[in-house]
């Protein structure tokens, strides 16, 4: 009795959420720097993911020229089997103590086949919903290890269930001069706003992204 | 030189005027160990290719063509168009550096970080 009444209650919410999330991501996301933006006072709670490989590093290169009590408390997500990523962000960070380190599951190895990725894809997804849920942040600043999609996907459904306002925005790496990655094709549409750092991955072909 | 999480163990006694070869696994930085070389050989990984051009090294990329559709290649190129550095595969690798001209490499101007902390700024509501 109590499994069908579950369903049936989770029925329209999730079809709530979907809907909802497809007009997010079709009329909100990738506006670029076009649309004005509300001063901000307090500082924004700011979720970062970390990936095994470059990703780290580029990232955090980014993470030097933000004011960091504006972007506090930080949050770091790194794959598990990722070990250099913890010692970067503690020499970044050095003296600091408004940031904190999670880790999840890898959702794609270097190299893993597409099929069995969906698999590993769906199991980080798991472990990504309590985190999202409570950490609420306002910014989800990744820039593309296979950790981030769950990630960005479910920060995306809770902004479309619980009208909550994380933003997402995904850096696409300095290596990708002429073609997004697998998850740059994906968060170009899950992010709210997508940076990239060569003309090819902008213009007429990309309007949504935004090159510096 | 640093081989990563391979299983190959690198010979490393002294020869073909080398006086002195060192492997290691992985640093956090590797930053230390670049400013002491005199040239750099790297996998075409942004983080290594944008930390050895800031330390205004003579660079040399060498391509990886066993990895899933090889985007390194992509960023090796670019650069080295714009010629901020030289890039190879394994096997012309010998030739290159017979033949290079390191004076003739430019002095790469600097990553877009700031730009795009610029953007995330603006994106925030941030001043």
């Amino acid at each position: 009795m109590v499994f069908p009444l579950i369903c049936v209650l989770i029925y329209p919410i999730v079809v709530f959420a979907l809907i909802r999330a497809a007009y997010l991501v079709v009329f909100e996301h990738g506006k670029g720097l076009g649309r004005k933006v509300a001063p901000r006072n307090a500082a924004a709670k700011t979720l970062i993911v970390l990936g095994s490989g470059g990703h780290t590093s580029e990232i955090l290169r980014v993470l030097r020229h933000l004011d960091r009590a504006n972007y506090a408390p930080r949050v770091y997500v790194q794959a598990q089997t990722d070990r250099i990523s913890r010692q970067k962000v503690e020499e970044f960070e050095g003296e600091s103590e408004d940031y904190r380190l999670h880790a999840i599951p890898r959702s794609r190895r270097v190299g893993q086949s597409y099929l069995t990725s969906i698999f590993t894809t769906a199991r980080a997804t798991l472990h990504a919903f309590p985190l999202i849920f409570r950490e609420k942040p306002n910014l989800l600043l990744c820039n593309g290890p296979g950790t981030c999609v769950p990630l960005c996907l479910v920060a995306l459904f809770f902004n479309a269930l619980l009208f909550r306002e994380t933003k997402i925005v995904f850096v696409e790496s300095f290596c990708r001069v002429e073609r997004f990655s697998l998850s740059g094709r994906i968060l170009y549409y899950l992010a709210n706003h997508t940076i990239v750092q060569w003309p090819k991955l902008n213009g007429s072909r990309y309007p949504r992204s935004i090159f510096v | 030189m640093q081989i990563g999480e391979s299983q190959f163990v690198p010979n490393c006694s002294p020869r073909c005027g080398f006086s002195y070869i060192e492997a290691f696994s992985l640093k956090p930085s590797l930053r230390e160990t670049m400013k002491s070389a005199d040239l750099i050989i790297s996998h075409a990984g942004a983080g290594s290719c944008l930390e050895a051009l800031d330390l205004k090294k003579p660079l040399i990329v060498v391509t990886n063509n066993f990895l899933m559709n090889d985007h390194q290649v992509e960023l090796a190129k670019q650069l080295c168009n714009d010629g901020y550095l030289y890039y190879s595969n394994c096997k012309n690798l010998l030739e290159l550096i017979i033949t290079m001209k390191l004076s003739e490499l430019k002095t790469f101007p600097g990553d877009k970080s700031h730009a795009i902390a610029n953007v995330v700024n603006k994106l925030m509501g941030f001043p």
